[in-house]
């Protein structure tokens, strides 16, 4: 890693840590093993996130009967 | 909508001819729209949809100008006698975001570009035009 990434881990008080000088190019230059393989695959937020409740708009906003002739939508903000 | 939703709900909605749904529309220079829109889903998953909706446009000046808005919103929350702590647990965790986000979705596809837009049986209604109109359209379309 480099020099600046070790001393922010060691003023965080980890002491088993060293800088790479040149860094990770000259590690592969200097042909030293590395693993491969892919990169993981990041956790998408929203599945972090709280689940939303299996409420949708329809249930909660609406007023009248579903079988009633005449849709109105309004689309509006409060503000 | 607040002036003309109760003569529709005593003239049509009670009596079975329309169904009245209301989606969120969120303008990105209201700042907080968005909230206020979420905080109306979450007094409705506590069964209080109508009552914060009718909160929020009655008050919109004491809540428009804030830089915060949750403490004002849990504030209504409790005046309605809902779950202070549910509910602003629901508006802190943006739980209905999602949804406001899909209904804006929803309404930009159908041509909606501007509050309040109406869909009259699909047919789309730009502003916010007195009762007589809607009953006009609405008695149009009972009429097909």
């Amino acid at each position: 890693m480099s020099a600046g990434a070790a001393l922010k881990l060691k003023a965080k008080g980890l002491t088993n840590v060293a800088a790479l000088l040149g860094g990770w190019a000259a590690w592969l230059q200097a042909g030293y093993p590395v693993e491969g393989g892919t990169a993981a695959t990041a956790t998408p937020v929203a599945a972090l996130s709280t689940p939303v409740p299996n409420l949708p708009g329809e249930e909660v906003a609406v007023l009248g009967n579903a079988d009633a002739p005449v849709t109105i939508i309004e689309y509006s903000d409060f503000q | 909508m607040l002036l003309t939703i109760p003569a529709l709900k005593k003239n049509y909605i009670d009596t079975g001819k329309v169904r009245y749904i209301f989606k969120d529309f969120p303008l990105s220079f209201h700042p907080n729209a968005q909230k206020a829109a979420e905080a109306a889903h979450c007094a409705g998953a506590q069964g209080a949809y109508w009552a914060m909706h009718d909160k929020l446009f009655s008050a919109q000046s004491a809540w428009s100008g804030l830089a915060d808005v949750n403490d004002t919103f849990a504030g209504y929350a409790g005046e309605m006698g809902l779950d202070v702590t549910a509910f602003r647990a629901c508006l802190e965790s943006s739980q209905f975001a999602v949804q406001v986000a899909q209904e804006v979705k929803e309404g930009q596809a159908a041509g909606v570009g501007g509050t309040p837009s109406f869909l009259i049986n699909g047919q789309l209604m730009v502003g916010a035009y007195p009762y007589s109109e809607f009953e006009r359209r609405i008695e149009a379309e009972l009429a097909k």
